[in-house]
């Protein structure tokens, strides 16, 4: 019940946030415009165009992502696996969560240069999205490959519901 | 070779269709029951079902519109690639195990079978098989006019065929689609996906060397090129903003959890535990493909600016220039082949479960039992859905079909990952909050969609995200308001283990 009473909280807190967002006022460029030369293309302009909206998307974002962690915890729940999930679903999230931030971090002094640093081809903030922000959950995704038996299916599991099968006499 | 470009790439397509076509008569001896047609005898393998799954996410739109976002917005559509690790995660640890083993004790052959059981409530089931029906059209109608277009374009290069009609076009790249799928059902589906899974990997690797390659300095280059034109383009937020991809990152993330043609993939495992691998194959899949989508986007985007290729009137030409300039004629060929696997891998998969709302679902809502003969009606549903989109593809207006296209991933994610991702694992969720969710998704998706001109929603924000929020804020909310529901004790069981 816990968990799903944290999940409707990050819930409305998404919706606060939205409802934060409307009352802002969005700048012209807010989602780009037209290319000055290319007939298909378009530009973000200034990152000033950002301004206001710092905090409303970095609270967006790091909610949006505990409750994606919520919701693991959600499937694991049951009997006493979320205690020893718990933990490393902590520090799998603390390092997604790090690399969203650090994302905003790196995006704060992005284009004051001329010629940026580039990290397997990208500047320091995309990198950090694609690989950061992208990468993190294969960290969940191996966890649920080597303790598949531990927190998704245990043999006690398979047990109950072998028994299960018999008493429905149906199924495969 | 260059000189044969259009023969090769017409070759290549006609072999892919071949092949469809083959595994279409092979399933067919396989099929002998409705369980066989829609849910392949629940005796799939792990490669075939991860490839399933990963072929069925990734359509058309990841061959062609994807790199046209791309090229258009720069970085912003990455958004909804990234998510994939964080989407995939989620469908197997809310779904993966739980939905097998319900299926598998319960004998369900679709998804609203499932959604019955778990809240005891015939018109859950009905309301999410009038969700899939209404879905299945509009993204089909869009998948159909989508090869359609691209056959046309390949065969309007031959002096013969100059100038043939997009009738035409429909009709023949439908009457494949439909051959196997009627013949073989889900099982011809799942092994098409094997063969279109695989060459969507192969094409999308050998064309992502070849943007490698097209570019002064590569990857590098081509970033470098793009940075000094418009810095926010080759930013993590692209040209669409922070808000705009936000929405987009958690719509696709979660949204995964409540695609039917997806998800309804985990029932057919032949072992509970072959998730382990399932989700890694699926993902890897997932992410070998997507490299097209970025890299071909990117790098026309650059070529344009540097002058060395001339400007494009569409972005989503993007893909097709690529492949006609920039890449060797059979890579070409396997590309297109590719675009076709990519769209029919999805096509087949709605196809199955449109039969299913309309011949299993839908009945046994309304009469308390399936039809006679159900075989025989899933293919003769199969039939009459392909027809009545591919009319609809033809002959509705574009808005509409516009429209019932984004009614797709958006709207089963706002009626979906309530009702089956969350409520399939809290046991306090209810068949009234089911069905509200499902409700709201449909009103809130269609109404933004049909009333986009009135009500212009800030920053881009995305309006399915706004619906999926609004959903399950919903479900949540009357869930908790309301007593606990009625589960009956082996659906109870299951979800304890």
């Amino acid at each position: 019940m816990r968990i799903a009473l944290t999940l409707f909280a990050l819930l409305l807190g998404m919706v606060g946030v939205l409802a934060w967002t409307v009352t802002l006022e969005a700048p012209a460029n807010a989602t780009g415009f037209q290319h000055p030369d290319q007939a298909a293309m378009l530009q973000g302009g200034d990152l000033s165009r950002h301004d206001n909206l710092f905090g409303p998307s970095l609270t967006l974002g790091v909610l949006e992502i505990v409750f994606f962690l919520m919701l693991m915890a959600l499937a694991v729940q049951h009997r006493d696996r979320i205690g020893s999930f718990a933990g490393p679903l902590a520090v799998c999230g603390a390092i997604y969560v790090g690399f969203f931030v650090a994302m905003f971090a790196a995006y704060r002094h992005y284009g004051a240069t001329e010629s940026p640093a580039l990290y397997l081809s990208f500047p320091a903030t995309t990198a950090l999205m694609l690989f950061g922000v992208g990468g993190a959950p294969l960290l969940l995704i191996a966890l649920y490959i080597a303790r598949f038996e531990q927190w998704i299916l245990t043999p006690e599991d398979r047990e109950r519901y072998e028994e299960l099968l018999k008493a429905n006499e149906g199924g495969d | 070779m260059e000189a044969y470009r259009n023969v090769v790439t017409l070759g290549c397509v006609v072999l892919y269709m071949l092949a469809c076509i083959g595994v279409g008569i092979w399933a067919l001896r396989r099929t002998h029951s409705p369980k066989d047609f829609f849910m392949a005898g629940r005796d799939l393998g792990i490669f075939v079902t991860g490839l399933a799954v990963f072929s069925s996410t990734l359509s058309g739109f990841g061959f062609v519109g994807g790199p046209g976002l791309v090229y258009r917005m720069g970085m912003s559509s990455m958004w909804m690639v990234i998510c994939s690790s964080i989407g995939f995660c989620l469908a197997f640890f809310l779904l993966a195990k739980r939905l097998r083993l319900m299926a598998g004790m319960r004998d369900f052959i679709s998804l609203p079978d499932a959604i019955a059981a778990r809240y005891n409530s015939e018109s859950a089931r009905f309301l999410s098989a009038v969700a899939i029906l209404l879905g299945v059209l509009g993204y089909l109608a869009t998948q159909i006019l989508a090869m359609a277009t691209v056959l046309r374009s390949i065969l309007s290069k031959f002096e013969m065929w100059e100038n043939v009609s997009i009738e035409f076009c429909v009709a023949f790249s439908c009457a494949v689609l439909v051959f196997y799928c009627v013949t073989g059902g889900i099982i011809a589906s799942v092994y098409t996906d094997l063969i279109q899974g695989s060459v969507m990997i192969v094409a999308a690797i050998m064309v992502f060397v070849a943007t490698l390659m097209a570019v002064d300095g590569g990857m590098s280059g081509t970033v470098m090129t793009l940075f000094q034109d418009d810095p926010e383009s080759i930013g993590p937020w692209g040209t669409a903003g922070m808000m705009n991809c936000l929405s987009w990152y958690f719509l696709f993330a979660l949204g995964l959890s409540g695609q039917p043609h997806i998800i309804t993939k985990m029932m057919m495992n032949r072992r509970v535990e072959d998730a382990r691998y399932i989700l890694p194959v699926s993902w890897i899949g997932y992410a070998l493909s997507a490299l097209l989508w970025i890299s071909i986007g990117l790098t026309m985007r650059a070529l344009v600016l540097q002058g060395g290729h001339p400007d494009l009137v569409n972005a989503d030409d993007a893909a097709p220039e690529f492949l006609q300039f920039y890449t060797h004629p059979l890579l070409a060929g396997i590309v297109f082949a590719g675009l076709f696997a990519a769209i029919m891998s999805t096509a087949d998969g709605f196809l199955n479960i449109g039969a299913a709302a309309v011949v299993h679902d839908i009945p046994r809502a309304v009469r308390g039992k399936s039809l006679e003969r159900e075989l025989l009606w899933a293919r003769i549903g199969t039939v009459v859905i392909a027809l009545a989109a591919a009319l609809f593809s033809l002959y509705s207006p574009q808005d509409l079909i516009a429209l019932l296209g984004a009614f797709g991933w958006g709207t089963f994610a706002g009626a979906l990952v309530p009702t089956v991702a969350i409520g399939f694992n809290w046991k306090r969720a209810t068949a009234g909050a089911a069905n509200t969710a499902i409700v709201a998704s449909l009103v809130i998706g269609f109404g933004l969609e049909l009333f986009k001109d009135y009500i212009q929603v800030p920053f881009g924000i995305n309006g399915g995200a706004i619906a999926l929020i609004a959903s399950l804020t919903l479900f949540f909310g009357i869930s908790l308001m309301s007593k606990p529901p009625h589960i009956d004790d082996d659906i109870k069981t299951v979800m304890d283990l």
